[in-house]
């Protein structure tokens, strides 16, 4: 029965997934012009403010607890905004990567790669960094770390790949 | 007789298709972007026409599991390829393929669990529900990456200028499909085995055309002039460094 349950569920996800994928297909941008008219001017430095511990401390010091949950929050938000902003941002810069790719020129093809693969993995921290927002929303006054799983995964990785280096 | 009109058309279907495809990867040079989907498409033509001539009987039957085997060996390998395909050559993005083989490993063994302690019962040959569960087992494998695969593509903004694309999707369809088929029908007997047959091979007619729509059609390259500018490292920077804020080592 559990295996019935496991496949069938797997079966349904693949086949929401790929309609999901040949769906989206017609969406996105064709071009420069199409870019420079989607594109969302955003400031990194007005986030990097919005997100600053110092200033976090700051507040605290200075409202009271329920005043700084109020403005706390609000920052938050306005992070979450940008970081949608900035996903999109991502995501239509490495669809126009995909397409200059589609040109034979190796020296563009690997600018091209490093682009997408600084895309790629901001993409992935910003779910990691939607995540932290979420939860700091819920708990505006929490100072609390966390363990630093995804460095000990990659601390992980190195050894294992300086290790096949060493055998091979 | 139109069930029998019915399944010709879809065992007739695909093949044209398909033969068209290997044509299409052909002129377009495809064939070393794609080396695995081209083998695989090639190996079902050939099947497919073999069987066509071939009477049934004990060749036939020989012919029809080895070439399964073969191509659903294959579909597997084409996923991989595709995996190659999209990710951008970079050693910072390593650890997503090492992510993708650990996924795979774990897919894999829950497949062999399946297979091992799944009951092929309803079946007279013990070797025929021998074969439809380790089919099953494989699709389940195969939908798994996919669905890994899928959503990695997602990510990464492929559109549908990518044929890697047509060819992620094509297989998603019918593994998922296949893979409900089997559970259904050879494993849970909910659908007869005429239905599941016919289901199957409607499946198979979609991916077929989801592949022929990505690959036959026109391409079109949009002239680029230049790289975006989008200040992603420094957005990429300002993240990790919000996210490092939340992590201490242990």
């Amino acid at each position: 029965m559990v295996s019935t349950l496991l496949t069938l569920a797997v079966a349904l996800l693949a086949l929401v997934l790929a309609y999901a994928l040949l769906r989206r297909a017609h969406t996105g941008v064709r071009d420069d012009h199409d870019w420079e008219q989607r594109k969302h001017a955003i400031d990194v430095g007005v986030f990097r403010v919005l997100l600053d511990r110092n200033e976090e401390i700051k507040l605290r010091r200075f409202l009271s607890v329920d005043q700084f949950a109020v403005f706390q929050r609000r920052r938050i938000r306005l992070a979450l905004q940008m970081l949608r902003l900035v996903d999109e941002n991502a995501g239509m810069a490495m669809e126009l990567g995909q397409l200059a790719k589609l040109k034979p020129d190796l020296a563009l093809a690997r600018s091209i790669d490093q682009m997408i693969a600084t895309a790629f993995q901001l993409r992935l921290n910003l779910l990691l960094a939607r995540f932290c927002l979420y939860v700091k929303w819920i708990f505006p006054s929490w100072t609390v770390s966390l363990p630093a799983f995804e460095l000990r995964y990659q601390h992980l990785l190195e050894s294992m790949h300086a290790a096949s280096r060493a055998f091979a | 007789m139109t069930f029998l009109y019915l399944t010709k058309i879809l065992w007739l279907t695909p093949l044209l298709l398909q033969t068209a495809i290997v044509l299409a990867m052909l002129r377009r040079k495809l064939v070393t972007s794609f080396p695995l989907f081209f083998v695989y498409t090639i190996v079902v033509v050939c099947r497919e026409f073999i069987l066509l001539f071939l009477p049934k009987g004990r060749i036939y039957f020989l012919i029809y599991w080895w070439g399964e085997t073969l191509a659903i060996l294959l579909g597997l390998a084409v996923i991989f390829e595709i995996l190659a395909h999209i990710l951008p050559k970079s050693a910072s993005l390593k650890f997503i393929s090492n992510s993708v083989v650990i996924f795979a490993a774990v897919a894999a063994i829950a497949a062999l669990l399946i297979l091992v302690f799944a009951n092929p019962s309803g079946q007279n040959d013990p070797l025929l529900a021998i074969m439809a569960m380790g089919e099953r087992s494989v699709r389940f494998l195969q939908s798994s990456l996919l669905i890994f695969v899928i959503a990695l593509m997602s990510r990464l903004g492929l559109r549908w200028r990518q044929e890697s694309v047509g060819i992620a999707a094509g297989f998603g369809v019918y593994s998922a499909l296949a893979l409900a088929c089997f559970e259904l029908g050879a494993h849970l007997h909910v659908i007869s085995d005429l239905a599941l047959a016919l289901v199957n091979s409607a499946a198979y007619n979609l991916a077929a055309m989801i592949w022929a729509f990505f690959i036959l059609r026109p391409t079109r390259v949009t002239p680029i002039q230049h790289l975006p500018k989008a200040d992603l490292p420094e957005w990429n920077s300002a993240v990790t460094d919000y996210v490092h804020q939340w992590s201490r080592r242990y």
